[in-house]
């Protein structure tokens, strides 16, 4: 059921997402995201890069 | 004889009596879902199915022969199940016009030879991505007892038809608190089994590694009737030991949360308080796993029709599928030292109880929750408490608490394979007055 992304993201995306702007975050991607779903897919990176950061152990 | 007010134990016993015809109860239910007005807990009536089902049974009754320990009981089922000669769509616009199922859901074919009549399907988050019932294609399910307050979600239809007398029983699914969240605000009771332990064909899949279908109840006998037919077997229950969760699970409270829970405390004795540790990291492990199983279950057909989907849902999923292996590995394998460390607690205790949300269900104008003291979307963050609990993978039930004012609930919670046990304390809660649902017919 879980298929393997067609194309790997970059390393490191989720540990760069709070310091890259929306555009430049969602291009890293590496697929054409449509322009409507830009700001909300940049906003869901940043929670998954917070979300991984308390699973490594950080503290909210 | 009318149906209207009996949990499906009377139904089914009226019905095998032959002092219930099943074609009138079906009738009667189907006359409630008209009646429901704005709720939105139905999106498809299966009036000429349920018609059909209801009248094998009577058949079934007349010729002397046994119709089964559901005869005659309406339910419905979350929009993510199978059901023969529709289209599944997990609530999204973007499947309606896939071809139909060929056949029902595992489950909904149990249900069947047990006597059970499906009278309808209910609204969900789109492909059940979220905790409130705010579907594009269909709208809100609103709060059977409070029409400015959310269902929950995702199983929010089915929890709404529950509390408002609709059908008797109804199925849902639960990753991440998708039965206990609306089945807490909706006033009613609603499992998510041991994980893996009920069957899975033909339900529309989300995050597999916690998904799983459950029932919601208007009693406990209900939801042990109900999951015993699924499972087809019943088990036997023990002495439940319970302890209260604290630390996690005792922050964050509204006050009406923190008065009922302080209430039930006083109200069961003196109950040890424990700790689960490192919830918050097995909360936001769970939280990688759906994203990354959700995202990459729909990353092909997002990059087809993304606008298709519900904005809420789409841009989740595309963040989701960009998770990479290693993070994925990463979340999956913090696992099992969480569960090494729950199991020692369930060494000593056989339930343990918390709440299934920080308070009773937002107002649909203000879709948030306090989080520390910040105002967080409720979409996504009202699992605070299940999350973790559905990273375990043990037998969860949510049950209303007997209070004033809206609905709350608490999470009777045991070990792996224990589903039996929490039913039965949820049965002992509710023979002494400590919990019952809160239902409108």
């Amino acid at each position: 059921m879980t298929q393997t992304p067609a194309q790997p993201v970059p390393a490191g995306l989720f540990e760069q997402a709070h310091d890259l702007d929306d555009a430049a975050l969602v291009a890293a991607l590496g697929w054409p995201v449509p322009l409507p779903c830009v700001p909300g897919v940049a906003s869901n990176l940043r929670l998954l890069a917070d979300h991984i950061a308390i699973m490594r152990g950080a503290r909210r | 004889m009318t149906a209207t007010g009996l949990d499906a134990l009377a139904i089914a016993a009226a019905v095998r009596a032959g002092r219930l015809k099943a074609v009138d109860v079906a009738r009667q239910a189907i006359g409630r879902i008209d009646a429901a007005g704005d709720l939105l807990a139905i999106t498809q009536r299966l009036d000429d199915r349920a018609l059909a089902e209801a009248r094998r049974v009577d058949a079934l009754v007349a010729q002397g022969r046994d119709p089964g320990p559901l005869a005659g009981v309406p339910y419905a089922v979350k929009d993510l199940f199978d059901v023969a000669g529709l289209p599944t769509t997990a609530g999204s616009a973007s499947l309606e016009h896939t071809d139909p199922a060929p056949g029902d859901a595992a489950a909904i074919v149990r249900l069947q030879q047990a006597g059970a009549v499906l009278v309808g399907t209910c609204n969900m988050d789109e492909f059940a991505y979220g905790f409130v019932t705010d579907n594009a294609r269909w709208g809100i399910t609103r709060n059977p007892h409070d029409h400015a307050r959310f269902a929950g979600g995702s199983s929010g239809g089915s929890a709404a038809a529950v509390a408002a007398g609709l059908v008797s029983f109804a199925l849902g699914s639960d990753t991440n608190g998708s039965i206990r969240i609306p089945a807490s605000f909706c006033g009613v009771y609603g499992i998510k089994p041991t994980h893996g332990s009920l069957p899975m064909e033909g339900v529309y899949p989300f995050a597999h590694t916690l998904d799983d279908i459950g029932v919601f109840a208007r009693s406990a006998g209900d939801l042990a009737l109900v999951d015993a037919v699924l499972r087809g077997s019943s088990q036997a229950a023990g002495a439940p030991h319970p302890a209260l969760l604290g630390g996690w699970f005792a922050r964050n409270l509204t006050p009406a949360m923190q008065v009922a829970l302080d209430d039930f405390s006083a109200a069961i004795g003196p109950l040890p308080i424990v700790e689960l540790v490192e919830v918050e990291r097995a909360r936001s492990a769970a939280f990688v796993i759906t994203a990354c199983e959700g995202g990459r279950l729909h990353a092909a057909a997002l990059r087809q029709v993304a606008m298709a989907y519900d904005p809420a849902t789409r841009d989740r999923l595309i963040a989701g599928g960009a998770l990479p292996d290693a993070i994925y590995a990463e979340a999956l394998a913090l696992r099992a030292v969480f569960i090494e460390r729950a199991r020692a607690l369930f060494d000593r205790h056989r339930v343990l109880i918390a709440p299934v949300t920080m308070g009773p269900a937002p107002l649909i104008a203000d879709p948030t929750v306090l989080i520390d003291g910040t105002a967080k979307p409720a979409r996504a963050n009202l699992g605070l408490f299940t999350q973790p609990i559905s990273y375990l993978g043990v037998p969860v039930v949510a049950v209303p608490l007997a209070v004033p004012g809206l609905p709350l609930g608490l999470q009777l919670i045991g070990a792996w394979g224990d589903d039996a046990a929490v039913i039965a304390f949820a049965a002992d809660l509710e023979r002494r007055g400590l919990i019952g649902a809160r239902l409108l017919a």
